[in-house]
């Protein structure tokens, strides 16, 4: 029961770091086509 | 030695451990200085498990409040997982203040940060049930408010503001460099239409400077995003306009261009507002036509707006009957435009029309004067020119403008020559946006339905679902080193 509950955890951690990258991705694409997917930021990140 | 007390430190560990590595995208290195905290949380354990002293357990767990709650539940979990998933799944909710990109290793620290920080706080308050039972009323009430506290603190001041009295509108132009003059004019012409509004609702400008670079336009537009809030924004310049438009679609903010090159408007959240280049070119070669004129030469800045006009002409000329004989594209530090003035001369053009932006313009216009050449006409540029007496008889397209609004920017802002490319398509698209939100509807979507708006440019239209509001230029003619409409 308890290795169930770890596995669930983990799973669910995956699929958050997942979900971030696909948005962090997106994002990036619609605001640099151009690629790189530098930060262009010159602010700081609150 | 309770049995949660390692697990509640390792849990905490790891979270000190995530957020400092959060932070050194913040910080930078220094951050990681932040784990010595968890030597600390270890000392104080070490010293309960030796002389099982309440102040430890109390110190440790007031240490462990603050990090769970202060990294794990405000900065991580709220700041960063629920800012992250619920603007992408709901990006109509205004809980979360906007923030700049972000890179995929700034959120995932924070995916394990509130991870760790759920589990601290899980074994945490396992482990002081079972030691703190004499020190429980105090310990607990100091713990809640910590907690309850600084949670509510933390995340008032990361939620948006909600001032709803006043609406913040961006503004960004060059206000200096050589495009200086068109961004002042811009800017008075937007402070012209707030002025002019019945106060139903309060405005402010938030003025950026989109400068000469496109690093510069980046960092005004950012600016006004995300660290102004702004709901909704105003620009000329195409070439801002460019970088302005994916951020304004990113964050779902309104942008109003008065820029030329066409593709900024998506119909979505951009739209520009100013005749496209190919009104400009039916206009002037209509004109053309009137006037007799069969050749043409170009002499032309290389810019993205002035390319559009060159290009439209280019397509419009055979449709005419107009050739256009000759075409020189020069950059903008040139100064020494004889060679070239020559070489236009030898095709015997019935028009010279030239485009730029100063000082390289009206450079060009004083050696166009002392090579004795005054059959000069132009799309627009003539209007920027700073010595319009160079120009004198020449004759261009440009926006028609309402005699009324001009009457008034010049007896307000005498200091600040009136640009007409500029000044009544900024004036009418502060004035869209305005009645936008006065009319208690979503901006966005009551931008989109605007097909039709008869303002200080005449009557502008747009079709529906179309990203560019167009209108039907005048021409323009210089007498006496003034512009003045000669036919509309």
């Amino acid at each position: 029961m308890k290795l169930i509950r770890w596995i669930v955890t983990a799973l669910v951690v995956i699929a958050l770091l997942g979900g971030a990258h696909y948005i962090v991705g997106q994002r990036n694409a619609a605001l640099f086509p151009e690629g790189g997917g530098a930060m262009p930021s010159s602010m700081p990140m609150h | 030695m309770d049995r949660f007390a390692l697990p509640s430190f390792v849990a905490l560990a790891l979270t000190i451990l995530f957020t400092s590595l959060r932070h050194v995208y913040r910080f930078g290195a220094s951050a990681l200085l932040f784990n010595l905290v968890t030597v600390v949380l270890a000392l104080l354990l070490l010293w309960f498990r030796s002389k099982r002293s309440p102040l430890a357990v109390g110190l440790y767990a007031l240490v462990g409040a603050w990090v769970v709650t202060g990294f794990g539940l405000v900065d991580a979990l709220w700041d960063g997982v629920l800012k992250l998933y619920i603007r992408y799944f709901f990006p109509s909710v205004t809980l979360f203040r906007r923030s700049v990109p972000r890179p995929f290793g700034f959120e995932a620290a924070a995916i394990l940060t509130a991870v760790a920080g759920l589990f601290a706080l899980y074994y945490g308050v396992r482990f002081l049930r079972r030691v703190a039972r004499r020190t429980r009323p105090l310990l607990w009430i100091a713990l809640l408010l910590v907690v309850i506290g600084g949670s509510a603190y933390g995340v008032s001041t990361r939620t948006a503001p909600r001032n709803g009295d006043v609406i913040r509108i961006g503004v960004i132009v060059p206000t200096h460099g050589p495009q200086r003059p068109l961004g002042r004019a811009f800017v008075r012409a937007v402070e012209l239409a707030r002025d002019d509004r019945p106060a139903k609702r309060r405005y402010e400008l938030v003025i950026a400077d989109s400068g000469t670079t496109p690093a510069e336009a980046r960092r005004a537009a950012e600016r006004l995003i995300y660290e102004k809030n702004v709901q909704a924004i105003v620009g000329g310049i195409s070439r801002s306009g460019q970088i302005v438009a994916p951020y304004a679609t990113a964050e779902q903010v309104p942008h109003l261009c008065v820029c030329s090159v066409e593709t900024i408007g998506d119909g979505v959240y951009n739209f520009t507002n100013i005749p496209l280049p190919e009104d400009e070119s039916t206009r002037w070669m209509e004109e053309a036509r009137r006037r007799g004129i069969r050749k043409v030469a170009i002499l032309a800045q290389k810019y993205p707006s002035i390319d559009g006009h060159v290009n439209a002409l280019d397509r419009e000329a055979p449709r005419s009957n107009v050739r256009i004989v000759y075409v020189n594209r020069f950059e903008a530090g040139t100064t020494d435009f004889r060679p070239i003035i020559e070489e236009a001369r030898r095709n015997d053009p019935d028009v010279y029309v030239i485009s730029g932006f100063n000082p390289a313009l009206d450079s060009l216009g004083a050696q166009l004067r002392e090579a004795g050449i005054r059959n000069i006409s132009a799309v627009v540029a003539l209007s920027i020119s700073e010595r319009k007496e160079l120009f004198e008889g020449a004759w261009y397209t440009d926006s028609f403008i309402d005699s009324g609004l001009r009457a008034k920017f010049e007896a307000k802002y005498p200091d600040t020559p009136f640009v007409a490319h500029m000044v009544p398509y900024a004036y009418d698209s502060f004035n869209i946006l305005a009645d936008g939100f006065e009319s208690g509807r979503d901006i966005g979507r009551y931008v989109r339905g605007v097909t039709r708006y008869r303002g200080a440019a005449g009557v502008i239209t747009r079709p529906p679902g179309g990203g560019n509001f167009r209108s039907r230029p005048a021409v323009w003619l210089i007498t006496n080193g003034n512009a003045k409409i000669e036919m509309e």
